[in-house]
């Protein structure tokens, strides 16, 4: 029951079906046939790294203040500066580790970093959710029910994860249909990706009408 | 002369390429909602790619990845400041589209993938011209799906009752986007490979 | 192609026969509206497919009358007072998205009946979960029902059954037009079995998955089967061979995921249409399932192509056109 649980929470709050954060980058890997899982945990690993930074640059640092007037204080230029330091941060480490192997990985890199799957992880963990008219805390921290009074550093990790791992699950549902949505049985004006567009839909329909 | 116009319709990055469906799906709901994301986008899109391009070749793929994307969030800042500006209610009261969606136009596909491997390919005056049609594109995508959900969902356009029999209340969620955006790919495809 | 998809079963008679059933309870029940519903969605199959067809220049062939049936299963699942709009729209919205977008003369990706239902649940719902009183003769046009919820609705809610137990096997209850009548399923799905028509091991997979998870919940196993549309879900969208993967294992293992999850959301998230929802959900996993059967289970599949096979269109087909997958 646990795990049923767990996969209902993941594809009630899934990156994919219900924000499209990241569907580019599925529909062209999966296009490709490229290795969905590692891609995924990539992007889960990224997001995470960045949900940890983020949150100890606002409760350490004190930058919280930008999440009140976010472009005047240039929020959206500290998750992108976030994001390229932990980007050749891996990139670096890469090449440090595994030398000329690394090449094979780098693309799954170059592809999981700047994407929409991360940078709205960064996002959504931070925006904020007015629990009453005076109290609004960051969405990563809030629980229906529970109140967490302030920054943590195990929150914003685990909310990064959890949407990577959201990632995962779509990408793996996307994977199971793939052959049929490339068949001959598919009609050639709906072969590919404007199947898989419809693919998506439906599944997020579902999953609408069990938060509906 | 083809070459350059290419992108708005044939060649168009979301129905051909499946690029930047995130604010699509999510944000086109109206056609308010659609002129909003696509006045971001085209501002955003061209001055970072057109600031970008002079970027120095000598620095490797990484580097040059991280300053298109530090570039673009660095215009970010002043589009949505302007967009606030213009309409501080109905932007206020936006929610995730504001919040998350617009700012994340700072890293789109066009940005931080198709600049390097097909704009900057394109000779220095070209690229111009061919980036205004790629971006006239993605806003005409924009724009269409904004007015058929409105019509489908709420039955008006620009908030003016339009004589709906039946709404469709389902085409204003990301569903409805998806399957929508399904089917103008199909229709694009059929149109423009007969032509082909 | 897929293996498993080619021993799909043409329709024979009994399941016509037992649609046929159906909607003569329903027109009994709810009189001449319900038949006029039914009416109503199969001849918005027909155009639809008609007009698909056009399209995708095929021509209509016998396989195609299985979505007319599609489209009847969907109505079964709405009450009798469904506007004739609402209908039209789902049946066309289920038969082209469900049917067509996806292809269907070979096997079903996703349930046309599940997709049109949720489509109308979704932009519709308060006309969609409202039922009319059983005995109660609706007229074509501009009735005046007393409506109210469904029975799975109130046991949902308060946890308890107030029919009585002959109300609820009759189908004399609150609820969709063909779901409510338990006896009239258990007759159809038993002849269907005997007929292979329905997969049995999907559906004792389901049945056994409905059992598990019972212990877990509240809410008994007998109350599940009987409400929510759980039968009828088990019966049309689940053992239903042109959507599930054919081979008995894979079958069975699909069917109790689905009946876990579908008892989960039942119980948890109180959705008196969880069986439907839970099938669309379960569609990857059916799919991956049927790549697991032939992998490991190829030789076998060939011995089980019947004599009747399903009509070869390639004459038909467009010369395949080169996808440019970028």
């Amino acid at each position: 029951m646990q795990l049923v649980s767990a996969l209902v929470s993941l594809l009630a709050e899934n990156l994919i079906f219900t924000k499209a954060l990241g569907t580019s980058t599925l529909t062209a890997a999966t296009k490709q046939n490229s290795k969905i899982s590692v891609m995924s945990l990539v992007i889960a690993g990224i997001s995470a790294l960045s949900c940890m930074m983020a949150n100890i640059l606002f409760s350490r640092f004190h930058f919280s203040g930008m999440l009140k007037y976010p472009y005047q204080m240039g929020l959206p230029l500290l998750y992108t500066v976030i994001v390229s330091v932990i980007y050749l941060g891996v990139l670096f480490l890469l090449q440090k580790l595994l030398g000329e192997k690394s090449n094979q990985y780098k693309n799954y890199v170059h592809l999981s970093a700047f994407n929409c799957a991360v940078m709205g992880t960064i996002y959504l963990a931070f925006a904020p959710v007015h629990v009453s008219e005076d109290v609004e805390i960051p969405n990563a921290f809030y629980i229906e029910g529970t109140l967490y009074s302030g920054f943590s550093t195990t929150g914003a990790i685990w909310f990064g994860l959890k949407n990577g791992l959201s990632f995962l699950v779509a990408a793996w549902m996307i994977s199971a249909v793939r052959e049929r949505l490339y068949d001959d049985e598919t009609p050639v004006a709906f072969r590919g990706f404007p199947a898989m567009m419809i693919f998506i839909g439906i599944i997020s329909m579902a999953i609408d009408i069990i938060t509906m | 002369m083809k070459s350059k116009v290419n992108g708005f319709l044939n060649g168009n990055a979301v129905l051909e390429k499946g690029m930047v469906i995130a604010p699509i799906v999510i944000c086109c709901t109206t056609l308010h909602n659609a002129l909003l994301v696509s006045v971001a986008f085209a501002l955003i899109t061209f001055v970072t790619v057109c600031i970008c391009q002079f970027y120095s070749k000598n620095l490797n793929y990484a580097m040059r990845i991280v300053c298109y994307a530090l570039t673009g969030a660095a215009m970010t800042i002043p589009v949505l400041s302007l967009c606030r500006a213009l309409q501080p209610d109905y932007y206020d009261t936006a929610g995730d589209m504001t919040a998350i969606y617009l700012p994340l136009l700072s890293v789109n596909s066009f940005i931080v993938l198709y600049a390097e491997s097909y704009f900057y390919q394109l000779p220095r005056k070209i690229m111009p011209i061919s980036l205004f049609f790629h971006i006239l594109g993605f806003c005409g995508v924009a724009c269409l799906v904004g007015i058929i959900r409105e019509i489908l969902s709420f039955g008006t356009i620009l908030g003016n009752a339009v004589d709906m029999p039946l709404l469709m209340r389902g085409f204003s969620a990301p569903w409805g986007g998806f399957i929508l955006l399904g089917i103008l790919c199909a229709l694009h495809r059929v149109i423009f490979s007969k032509k082909g | 192609m897929s293996n498993a998809s080619s021993c799909q079963r043409p329709r024979k008679i009994e399941y016509w026969v037992f649609l046929a059933c159906m909607i003569a309870i329903g027109i009994c029940y709810y009189g001449i509206r319900a038949g006029a519903v039914y009416g109503l969605s199969a001849f918005t199959a027909i155009l639809t497919d008609f007009v698909c067809l056009f399209l995708e220049k095929r021509s209509y062939k016998l396989v195609d009358l299985a979505n007319i049936g599609m489209a009847v299963t969907m109505s079964m699942m709405f009450p009798a007072t469904v506007p004739y709009s609402i209908v039209i729209l789902s049946t066309i919205f289920a038969i082209t998205i469900g049917s067509h977008v996806f292809g269907y003369r070979k096997g079903y990706l996703f349930p046309p009946p599940a997709i049109g239902y949720l489509f109308a649940l979704f932009c519709w719902k308060d006309e969609i979960l409202q039922f009319p009183e059983t005995g109660e003769k609706l007229p074509l046009f501009h009735y005046q029902a007393e409506l109210s919820n469904s029975m799975s609705h109130i046991l949902l809610t308060e946890n308890e059954i107030h029919e009585s137990w002959s109300n609820i096997l009759m189908g004399t209850i609150p609820a969709p037009m063909g779901t409510g009548c338990i006896v009239m399923l258990l007759v159809g799905m038993i002849v269907l079995l005997s007929r292979k028509q329905l997969s049995l091991w999907a559906c004792l997979g389901y049945i056994l998955g409905v059992s598990v998870c019972s212990f877990f919940t509240p809410i008994s196993m007998y109350a599940v089967l009987v409400s929510c549309m759980s039968l009828f879900t088990m019966i049309f969208l689940v053992a239903d061979p042109l959507i599930m993967p054919c081979k008995s294992i894979m079958a069975y293992i699909g069917a109790f995921i689905t009946a876990m999850f579908s008892c989960y959301l039942i119980t948890f998230n109180h959705l008196e249409y969880a069986p439907v929802v839970s099938v669309v959900i379960s569609i990857p996993l059916w799919q991956w399932l049927t790549k697991v059967e032939e992998s490991f289970l190829a030789e076998d599949v060939e011995e089980m192509i019947p004599d009747e096979i399903i009509e070869d269109d390639s004459e038909e087909n467009e010369p395949e056109e080169n996808i440019d997958e970028k």
